[in-house]
C-alpha cells in the first residue's frame, strides 16, 4: 500500500519547514495536493517544463504540439527502429508547416497521437502510413494498396474510427466502418485482412469476411 | 558488441544535474543560454513554481505559503531527445530515449559544461547528482496479476490479506559510502504506454552534496563512478526475467 | 455571365480547396488523393463550400485555372494543397448510396462569384467521406500545376 510519511526538517530559526512526500496523495485535500505537487516538482532533478511565459500564438501551438509529440515518442523509443521515429518525425513536422495550416484546424491532440502510438506499437505495420490531420487535431493514418484504402482516425482516449474500401477486382468497392477502443482495433480489422496494407506482400485476393 | 547490454533498455531519462551555492544572475542565465544556442536549434523559456511553507511550532493554523517563481531557459534537439535546462541554481542536462549510451550522454555534458565554464567560469557547486529513470514494460498475458518479485528485487512486501495491490510506490535512501554519495531509489508501478502491458517503474537517483568536486577532473571522475554504481544497483534491482525484456545482446 | 440559379444541374462540376494536411499520402508523403477529412462540415458551417466551375468562362482549362486563381484570392492556398474537382451530378449519386439527399446550391458571396455550397451533407458518417474523396471528387490538381 502507498503511504504519506510527513519528515521535519529542523531549522537554526524558531519556525519548523515541512516538506510533505505523498506517494499516493489522494488521501490529502485539494489545497495540500497542490502544495505538495509544487514541492515534489522542486526536488526533481530531471528538466520539468512548468509554462510559458508568453501567451500562445499559432506557431507556439504548433511548436508545442509538435515537441510533445516527440517527447511522447521518446516514452517508447526503445520499442521503436531510429528509422521509424525519424521518418514519423518528418511526417509529423509536415503537416505542422504553418506555411500550409488551414485557418480553424488544431494542432495534433497529444491524447490522439498516444492513441497512435498503442496501435502502431501493437500491429507493427511493415509499410508506413501516410499521416493526415483532422480539424480537431486528431491523427489520421492511411494505406492504400492501388485502389484499396484503409483510414484510421486515432481519437483521444484511446479511441480509433476507421473506414475502408475494398475494390477486389470489382468497379464498386466494398466500404465498412467501425468505431472501437485501440484496443479492440486488431480484432475490429481482422475479417477485412489488414495485411494487405498492412504488409509488403502487396495486394491480397481474399476478399473480407 | 555495444557498450550497451541489451537492445531495447528500459531507460526512459538520464539526468545530470549541478546545483550552484549561489544562483546566477538573470543576465548569466541569459548569457550561457545564448552560448548553449549554438548546440541546440531549440530554445524555449521556462518558469518553474514553487513554495515555502513555514509551519510555525504548535501555531500551525498559522502556517504561511510563499510561491516562488524561477526563470530559465530550455534548450533542445529538434526530437526532443537531447536538452540541457539553464535555471538560476542549476544545470541540469537530460536525455531522453532511445538512450545512447554513456560514452555518448557523457561525451556531450562535458561538451555543455565546458561551454558554461568557458562562459561564466566558476561558481561554487552544492550537488552534483545522477538520475536514471526506468520503466519496464510487462507483456499481460493470461492473467492481469503480475507478481512483483518475478520482475524486481525491490516492491512492496505486504501480509497476504492485503495482496494483490492496485497500485505502489517504494522509496529508499541508501548511502554509497565509497563514493560518499546517497542513493535515493524510488520503484513503482505505472500505466504503461503499451497496449496489454503494465510497467514498474525503477528510477535510482544519486547525488553528492557533502563536499562534491569543483573542478573538471574530479566531477568527471565521480561522474563515471556514480555509472559504474547506477549499473551495478539497477543489475541488482532487477531479475533474469525481467532482463530478457530488453533483449540483451548475444555475447 | 450565367443566369441565376439555385441549384446546379448534374452535369456541372465543382471544385473544392484540399490543404495539404488532408491529402491522402503515402507513407514518403507521395500525394495520392484526398482523405475524407477534406470533405468533412466544420461546427460552424452548413454546406461544404465549393467553386462552381462553369462559372468560369474558356475552355475546361481555362477554368480550372480562373477557379485556382479565385481561391488564392479569397483564402490561403498553401503552395503544397491540392483542388478536388467533381461531378454535380457524381457527387450526388454518392450521397444517395448512402441516403444522404444532398443538394449543391449556387451561393455567390462578394469576394467570390463562383461560391457554391453543397448542403444537407451528413456530418459524421466516415464511409460516404471516404467515398466522396475517392469517387466523388475523382480529379485532383495540385496547386504547383496552376500559374
Amino acid at each position: 500500500m502507498a503511504s504519506l510519511v510527513i519528515t521535519p526538517r529542523q531549522t537554526s530559526g524558531t519556525t519548523s519547514n515541512w516538506m510533505i512526500d505523498a506517494s499516493l496523495l489522494s488521501a490529502l485535500s485539494t489545497e495540500t495536493n497542490i502544495i505538495a505537487n509544487w514541492l515534489d516538482e522542486l526536488r526533481r532533478p530531471s528538466p520539468t517544463l512548468v509554462g510559458r511565459t508568453e501567451a500562445p500564438t499559432l506557431e507556439s501551438r504548433v511548436f508545442d504540439a509538435l515537441a510533445g509529440a516527440k517527447v511522447l515518442t521518446s516514452q517508447v523509443a526503445m520499442h521503436l527502429e531510429q528509422e521509424f521515429r525519424n521518418r514519423l518525425f518528418r511526417q509529423l513536422d509536415s503537416l505542422h508547416e504553418t506555411d500550409q495550416w488551414e485557418e480553424g484546424d488544431e494542432p495534433l491532440d497529444q491524447s490522439s497521437f498516444q492513441t497512435f502510438l498503442k496501435a502502431i506499437l501493437t500491429i507493427k505495420p511493415e509499410r508506413r502510413p501516410g499521416l493526415g490531420l483532422s480539424q480537431t487535431g486528431n491523427l489520421i493514418a492511411a494505406w492504400t494498396t492501388e485502389r484499396d484504402r484503409l483510414t484510421i482516425e486515432f481519437l483521444p482516449n484511446d479511441g480509433v474510427s476507421w473506414v475502408l474500401a475494398r475494390y477486389d477486382d470489382t468497379d464498386e468497392p466494398a466500404r465498412y466502418a467501425g468505431q472501437t477502443s485501440v484496443s479492440q482495433l486488431v480484432e475490429g480489422l481482422a475479417p477485412h485482412r489488414p495485411e494487405h496494407w498492412f504488409s509488403h506482400a502487396g495486394k491480397n485476393h481474399e476478399p473480407s469476411r | 558488441m555495444t557498450e550497451q547490454p541489451y537492445r531495447e533498455p528500459p531507460i526512459t531519462e538520464a539526468v545530470i544535474e549541478l546545483r550552484f551555492a549561489a544562483p546566477l544572475e538573470t543576465g548569466e542565465v541569459e548569457k550561457v543560454s545564448a552560448a548553449l544556442k549554438s548546440l541546440y536549434p531549440l530554445h524555449q523559456p521556462v518558469k518553474g513554481v514553487g513554495v515555502h511553507l513555514d509551519v510555525p511550532p504548535g501555531r500551525e493554523g498559522a502556517t504561511t505559503a510563499q510561491p516562488i517563481e524561477t526563470h530559465g531557459h530550455k534548450l533542445s534537439t529538434e526530437d526532443q531527445t537531447r536538452i540541457a535546462v539553464v535555471w538560476p541554481a542549476q544545470f541540469i542536462f537530460s536525455q531522453l530515449a532511445p538512450y545512447p549510451g554513456w560514452d555518448v550522454f557523457f561525451e556531450r555534458f562535458c561538451r555543455d559544461w565546458a561551454l558554461w565554464k568557458r562562459t561564466l567560469s566558476y561558481r561554487k557547486i552544492t550537488r552534483i547528482g545522477v538520475r536514471y529513470i526506468n520503466r519496464i514494460d510487462i507483456p499481460i498475458e493470461t492473467t492481469p496479476i503480475i507478481q512483483q518479485e518475478d520482475y524486481l528485487n525491490i516492491y512492496p512486501h505486504l501480509p497476504p490479506p492485503l495482496d494483490p495491490v492496485i497500485s505502489y510506490s517504494v522509496v529508499a535512501q541508501v548511502m554509497i559510502p565509497e563514493i560518499g554519495s546517497i542513493l535515493t531509489l524510488n520503484s513503482s508501478s505505472a500505466p504503461s504506454p503499451l497496449l496489454g502491458h503494465a510497467a514498474l517503474i525503477v528510477d535510482q537517483d544519486i547525488a553528492k552534496e557533502r563536499d562534491p568536486p569543483q573542478n573538471d577532473e574530479g566531477i568527471y571522475a565521480l561522474l563515471n563512478q556514480i555509472r559504474v554504481k547506477k549499473n551495478e544497483i539497477f543489475e541488482a534491482c532487477i531479475t533474469s526475467r525481467t532482463r530478457e525484456l530488453f533483449k540483451p545482446w548475444q555475447a | 455571365m450565367q443566369a441565376k440559379i439555385t441549384n446546379l444541374p448534374d452535369d456541372y462540376h465543382v471544385m473544392r480547396y484540399v490543404p495539404w494536411g488532408k491529402l491522402r499520402r503515402d507513407g514518403g508523403d507521395n500525394v495520392l488523393g484526398f482523405l475524407g477529412e477534406a470533405f468533412k462540415l466544420r461546427p460552424d458551417e452548413n454546406s461544404l463550400s465549393v467553386n462552381w466551375l462553369e462559372y468560369f468562362e474558356g475552355d475546361r482549362d481555362a477554368k480550372i485555372q480562373a477557379s485556382v486563381r479565385t481561391f488564392r484570392r479569397t483564402i490561403k492556398v498553401g503552395t503544397k494543397s491540392a483542388f478536388g474537382i467533381g461531378n454535380v451530378g457524381k457527387i450526388k449519386d454518392v450521397c444517395r448510396t448512402r441516403g444522404a439527399s444532398v443538394r449543391i446550391v449556387y451561393e455567390p458571396i462578394d469576394d467570390n462569384q463562383s461560391h457554391s455550397g453543397i448542403r444537407r451533407l451528413p456530418r459524421d458518417d466516415t464511409i460516404l467521406l471516404d467515398a466522396l474523396a475517392a469517387d466523388a471528387f475523382a480529379e485532383r490538381i495540385g496547386n504547383r500545376d496552376i500559374d
